[in-house]
C-alpha cells in the first residue's frame, strides 16, 4: 500500500526501497481489488436487470445470487480488515507514511459511507412501508366480501335449484317409468335446467331430458353424493368451477339430487333420484372466479409478505455492503494513489534533510502532484550537483593547501606569519631548522618572548612597522634586510668567547599578507657570506701575495749584504747587534714568504687532472712519511681492502691527506696519549669511497665547526687557517662530499673527523653512461 | 474503530437475513410402505409416507395457496468404476390445493411440474375435506416407474426414492418467506437395494 509501499507506503511499500516485492504485492492487491469490485459490479448489474426484467430467472437465481454475493461481501470484508490491520501494524510501528494513508482513507470512506447510510435509511423505510402499505384491512375485508358474495350467490343458487329438485320429485312421485320421460322434460323446462335424469336404485338412467338424452350413459352422480342423499334427502353440487378456473371455458353446473319417494307400493319396486342440472351463467362464475383469483393472490402476498419484505430489504443492505466495502475499498487504494506522491515527497525531504541527497524517485503523472514530485527530483539533483561542485572545489582547495603546505615544509628558507603584535600564526619547519627552535609550539605565543630572538624580534617589528609608514609613500610591497644572530660583529678570525653560540646570518624579507598579518621569509645565507667570504679572501691572498712577495727578495738580499758588507767593519758589540737583526730579516722574510706562498697556494690552486688511482697505495705512500721515526705523534692506518679506484689527482689528494694529518697531529698535542687514525672505506649503498681521519684531541668549538671551511678561521695559536680551505677546494675540484663533525661519546667530545668521499670509477662511468 | 464498524455492520445483515437460518423441528415424514413389482413388463411401486401437515401449510392451504409435492423414483446400477447407471426415473407432481368458493379441496397429479406445462395436463379430483385430499397424496398406488426390461436384475441395482414439498413452484415472496422455516421443509428421501417383487 505504501510503497512499502511505498513509500516505503509508499508506502509499505511504498519504500524506494520502496522495494520491488512491496511492489509486487502492491500492485497484485490493486489488480485483485480491481477484479472484485469489477464482479461486483457485473453481479450486481445482473441482479439488477434480471429483477426488471426476467422474473422467472430471477427467482430460480436468487438464492445464488444472494450467496454470491454475500460471498463477494465477506470477501470484500475480509480485504477491507486485512488492509486496516496492515495499517494498524504499520500504525503501531509508526511507519512513515501511515498517518497520511490513514486521514486520506479514513476521509474518502467517510464520504462514500455517510451518503451510503442516508440512501440505505430512507430506502429501508420505504420500502418497509410501502410493503405494508400494500396489504390493507379493507382490501382483505373486500376481498373476503367478495368471496362471500360470490359464494352465497352459487349456495343460493344451489339450495334454490335443490329445493324446487325436491318439489319436482313430489311431482313424478307415482309416475310410471315408461312415462317419466314426459315429466321430466315438462319438469326440465319447468325448472330451466339443461337436464333433467332420473337414476334407479341400481344407478341406471331410467329416465333423461336435456342434453344427455343422446347420450348413452350420462355421468353418475358420486357415491360421497348418494351417501349424502340418503342421509339429508336432497343435495346439491356444483361442478366445473375447477375446470373453469384451470381452463377458462368450461362451464360449471350446479347439480341437485332429490329422492324420488316410493308411494305407489307395488307400482315401483325401488327408489329412484332426481338429478336436475342447471348451468351457471358463465359471467357468474367469470366474476367468482376472479374475486377468488384475486383473494387468493392476496392470500399469496400477505403470506408472503415477511418473505418479500426480507428479499427487498436483504437486496437493499447487500447493496449497501457491496457499495460501502466498494468504497472504503477504493478510498484506501485510491487514497494509497493520492498519498504516494505525497508520501514520496515527504520521504524526500526528509532523507533530503538528512544529508542524502542521492536521486530522487519521481512520478511521470500529469497532475499537480506528481509533477511536484518530479520538480522535487530537479530540485534535489540541482543541489546534489552544487554540492558536488563544492566538494570537488573544497577539494581542489585542500589539495592546493596541502601542496602550499608541502612546498613551505620542504622550503629551506624559513617562513612565519605573525599578525600585526608579533603573536606566531604558522610557522614552517624550514624557519624551525633555521633559528633553531621549536617554532610550533611557540603558535599563539609573541615571538619576542623566545629566548634569544628578543632582539630579531624587536628588530622585525621596527622593520614592519618603518614599512608600513613607507608602504603608503613609496607603495612598496615588501620590505629586505640581514640580521646577524647572536652575534654582533664579524671578523674574519673571530676567537669566540662562547662557544654555545651560533652565528647565523639571516636574510629577512617582510611582507603584509591580505590579512593583515606579517609575513616573515628568511633565508640562513652564512654559508653563501661565508662562500663569499672565502672567495674575498682568495683575492686578498693572491693580491696580497703578490704585492708582498716582490719586495721579499730585496729585503732579504739587502739584509744579506748588509751583513756581508759590514763583516768585521764594526765593532764587536754592534757586529753582534747586526747579526742578529740580519738574522731575524732573514728569518722573518723567509716566514713571510712562506707564508705569502701559502697565500699564493690556496688562491692559484692547479685545476685538478682526474686519472684513476688507488687511494689506499696514495695512502700507504703518504704513511711512510709519517713513520714512527718521523712524526711525533703515530697514524694508525685501517685500509679497506676494498676499494675500488678513484678518480683524483694524485698530487692534490696527497696536499689534502697531508693537511689533514698536519691538522690531526696539532689537535693532539697535549694529549697523554695522542692518536691520529686514518682509514679508507667502501661504502657500496653509496657508491663511493671513503676516507676518514681522526684524532683524539679537542674537537672543533661549536663556531669553528660552521666556518672551518673558510679561510683564516683557525683554533691553532700558529697557522695561516688555509689547511682547511684548501682541502675543501680540492674535494669541491674532486666533486667529493666533506663532511666535518666532532667524535662525541655520552655527549662528551672525544675528538674530531673528518672525511670525504670519492666517487669511483665506475660509478662515474654508470653516470656518464 | 474501523474495524469495529465493519463488524457491526456485517451483524446488522446477518440479523437482516436470519430468517433464513432459522432452525427448528421439522415436520416428521416417513415412508410406511414400500412395494415395487414387475407385472406385464412394466416396474410398478406403491408407497404409502406418513406425515402430518404443519399448521402454517394448512393456514396457507385455507388461504387458497396450493402446495406443491414431488415424489421420485429412481432405479440405479451400482457402478464402481463409474458414476451409477440411471435405469429407470420416475416423477410425480402433486397439487393440493382448496377453492374457498365451493369450500372443496382438489388435487392434481402430473408426470411434470406444473410450472412447465399447467394444470391441463393433470388429473384432477375434488375432495370434500382435507383429509381424504392428504390421504391421495400420502399414498401412491401402482406407479408405473417405467419398463421391467431397463432394469438390470443380475446387477446391484438400488432404488433412490424421494418425497418432498416444492418449494420452487410456489409464488416468488413466499418461496422467500418459506426458505429456511422449518415448517415448510418437508423431504424425505432414501436410498436402498432394489427389492423387486414378480406379480406375473
Amino acid at each position: 500500500m505504501i510503497p512499502e509501499a511505498p513509500a516505503k507506503a509508499g508506502v509499505d511499500g511504498l519504500r524506494g526501497t520502496v522495494k520491488p516485492v512491496a511492489k509486487f504485492h502492491m500492485r497484485w492487491l490493486v489488480l485483485v481489488s480491481a477484479a472484485v469490485v469489477l464482479a461486483l459490479g457485473l453481479v450486481l448489474l445482473f441482479l439488477l436487470t434480471q429483477a426488471t426484467d426476467n422474473r422467472q430467472l430471477y427467482e430460480r437465481n436468487y438464492q445464488l445470487l444472494f450467496g454470491l454475493n454475500m460471498v463477494v461481501a465477506a470477501l470484500l470484508m475480509g480485504v477491507i480488515i486485512w488492509l486496516m490491520l496492515r495499517l494498524g501494524i504499520r500504525l503501531k510501528q509508526k511507519k512513515f507514511g501511515s498517518r497520511l494513508l490513514l486521514k486520506i482513507a479514513a476521509t474518502f470512506a467517510l464520504v462514500g459511507f455517510i451518503p451510503g447510510i442516508l440512501i440505505y435509511g430512507v430506502s429501508y423505510q420505504f420500502v418497509s412501508r410501502s410493503i405494508e402499505s400494500w396489504f390493507d384491512v379493507k382490501v382483505e375485508g373486500a376481498l373476503d366480501a367478495g368471496l362471500n358474495l360470490g359464494r352465497t350467490t352459487l349456495d343460493a343458487l344451489a339450495a334454490d335449484l335443490g329445493q324446487k329438485t325436491k318439489t319436482a320429485s313430489a311431482q313424478i312421485d307415482n309416475v310410471a317409468d315408461a312415462s317419466l320421460g314426459l315429466s321430466i322434460e315438462r319438469l326440465r323446462e319447468q325448472l330451466g335446467a339443461e337436464e333433467v335424469i332420473v337414476w334407479n336404485s341400481a344407478g341406471q338412467a331410467v329416465a333423461t331430458a336435456g342434453e344427455s338424452r343422446y347420450s348413452l350413459s350420462p355421468d353418475r352422480p358420486s357415491p360421497v353424493l348418494l351417501r349424502q342423499l340418503k342421509s339429508q334427502g336432497v343435495v346439491t353440487a356444483i361442478e366445473g368451477l375447477d375446470e373453469a378456473e384451470a381452463q377458462g371455458n368450461a362451464k360449471a353446473k350446479i347439480i341437485a339430487l332429490a329422492q324420488v319417494s316410493s308411494a305407489g307400493i307395488g307400482l315401483r319396486l325401488e327408489s329412484h333420484v332426481l338429478q336436475v342440472n342447471k348451468s351457471i351463467s358463465p359471467t357468474l362464475v367469470a366474476n367468482a372466479l376472479a374475486v377468488e383469483r384475486a383473494y387468493r393472490e392476496y392470500q399469496e402476498r400477505a403470506l408472503g409478505r415477511e418473505g418479500l419484505r426480507s428479499m427487498y430489504i436483504g437486496t437493499l443492505t447487500l447493496s449497501l455492503f457491496l457499495a460501502v466495502f466498494g468504497a472504503v475499498l477504493l478510498a484506501v487504494l485510491l487514497g494509497n494513489q493520492l498519498a504516494r506522491p505525497l508520501l514520496m515527497l515527504a520521504a524526500g525531504v526528509r532523507d533530503v534533510a538528512a544529508g542524502d541527497l542521492s536521486p530522487k524517485p519521481a512520478l511521470q503523472g500529469r497532475d499537480e502532484l506528481e509533477g511536484l514530485t518530479r520538480s522535487f527530483a530537479d530540485m534535489t539533483q540541482q543541489l546534489s550537483d552544487t554540492r558536488e561542485a563544492l566538494d570537488s572545489s573544497m577539494m581542489q582547495v585542500h589539495t592546493s593547501r596541502a601542496n602550499l603546505q608541502t612546498i613551505l615544509d620542504n622550503l629551506t628558507a624559513g617562513v612565519i606569519v605573525m599578525n600585526a603584535d608579533g603573536v606566531i600564526q604558522s610557522t614552517n619547519p624550514g624557519a624551525t631548522r633555521i633559528l633553531r627552535v621549536p617554532l610550533a609550539a611557540w603558535e599563539g605565543r609573541v615571538l619576542g618572548d623566545i629566548e634569544g630572538l628578543e632582539e630579531f624580534a624587536e628588530r622585525v617589528q621596527d622593520e614592519f612597522k618603518s614599512f608600513t609608514t613607507e608602504q603608503a609613500q613609496h607603495g612598496l610591497d615588501h620590505w629586505q634586510q640581514s640580521f646577524e644572530l647572536h652575534s654582533t660583529a664579524m671578523s674574519p678570525a673571530v676567537q669566540t668567547t662562547d662557544d654555545t653560540r651560533q652565528h647565523v646570518t639571516l636574510l629577512v624579507r617582510g611582507a603584509v599578507l591580505p590579512n593583515q598579518s606579517h609575513l616573515l621569509v628568511f633565508d640562513d645565507i652564512s654559508e653563501i657570506v661565508s662562500a663569499q667570504r672565502a672567495q674575498a679572501w682568495g683575492e686578498v691572498a693572491r693580491r696580497l701575495a703578490h704585492e708582498i712577495k716582490n719586495p721579499l727578495t730585496p729585503i732579504q738580499l739587502s739584509a744579506e749584504r748588509l751583513a756581508i758588507k759590514l763583516e768585521g767593519k764594526v765593532a764587536e758589540p754592534e757586529q753582534l747587534i747586526l747579526n742578529k737583526s740580519v738574522k731575524t730579516i732573514v728569518e722573518q722574510v723567509d716566514a713571510m714568504k712562506r707564508l705569502v706562498n701559502e697565500f699564493r697556494d690556496y688562491a692559484r690552486l692547479p685545476v685538478a687532472v682526474l686519472v684513476p688511482l688507488q687511494l689506499n697505495t696514495l695512502v700507504q705512500d703518504l704513511l711512510q712519511l709519517y713513520g714512527n721515526e718521523n712524526a711525533a705523534v703515530p697514524v694508525r692506518a685501517d685500509l679497506d681492502p676494498q676499494c675500488p679506484a678513484i678518480l683524483g689527482d694524485a698530487q692534490q689528494l696527497r696536499q689534502v691527506i697531508h693537511n689533514l694529518l698536519q691538522n690531526a697531529q696539532d689537535a693532539t698535542e697535549g694529549q697523554e696519549h695522542p692518536e691520529v687514525r686514518i682509514a679508507t672505506q667502501w661504502v657500496p649503498a653509496t657508491g663511493r669511497v671513503r676516507l676518514i681521519v681522526q684524532d683524539n684531541g679537542a674537537g672543533f668549538p661549536a663556531k669553528i665547526l660552521k666556518r672551518a671551511f673558510e679561510p683564516y678561521v683557525t683554533t691553532k695559536s700558529r697557522g695561516t687557517g688555509l689547511g682547511l680551505a684548501v682541502v675543501k677546494k680540492i674535494a669541491e675540484e674532486h666533486n667529493a662530499r666533506i663532511d666535518l663533525k666532532n667524535r662525541e661519546t655520552d655527549g662528551l667530545v672525544i675528538g674530531a673527523q673528518v672525511s670525504l668521499s670519492f666517487q669511483v670509477v665506475d660509478s662515474q662511468q654508470t653516470q656518464l653512461l | 474503530m474501523w474495524v469495529a464498524v465493519c463488524f457491526a455492520m456485517f451483524g446488522a445483515l446477518c440479523l437482516t437475513l436470519t430468517p433464513l437460518a432459522a432452525s427448528a423441528a421439522e415436520p416428521a415424514v416417513e415412508l410406511q410402505n414400500l412395494k415395487v413389482e414387475q407385472s406385464e413388463g412394466a416396474v410398478y411401486a406403491s408407497l404409502q409416507w406418513n406425515f402430518q401437515l404443519p399448521a402454517p401449510l394448512e393456514d396457507a392451504l385455507y388461504k387458497g395457496v396450493a402446495l406443491y409435492f414431488v415424489a421420485e423414483v429412481e432405479v440405479t446400477r451400482e457402478r464402481w468404476y463409474f458414476y451409477d447407471k440411471k435405469l429407470l426415473s420416475a416423477q410425480r407432481h402433486m397439487r393440493l390445493s382448496y377453492l374457498p368458493l365451493t369450500r372443496r379441496w382438489r388435487v392434481n397429479v402430473a408426470s411434470q411440474p406444473f410450472s412447465s406445462a399447467g394444470l391441463g395436463m393433470s388429473l384432477g379430483q375434488s375432495y370434500d375435506n382435507l383429509e381424504d385430499a392428504l390421504q391421495s397424496i400420502r399414498r401412491i398406488a401402482q406407479w408405473n416407474i417405467g419398463n421391467a426390461s431397463d432394469l438390470e436384475p443380475e446387477t446391484k441395482q438400488n432404488i433412490s426414492i424421494s418425497y418432498k414439498l416444492d418449494l420452487t413452484q410456489l409464488p416468488r415472496p413466499m418461496q422467500m418467506g418459506a426458505a429456511g422455516q422449518s415448517d415448510w421443509n418437508i423431504a424425505w428421501n432414501k436410498t436402498q437395494r432394489l427389492v423387486l417383487e414378480t406379480n406375473k
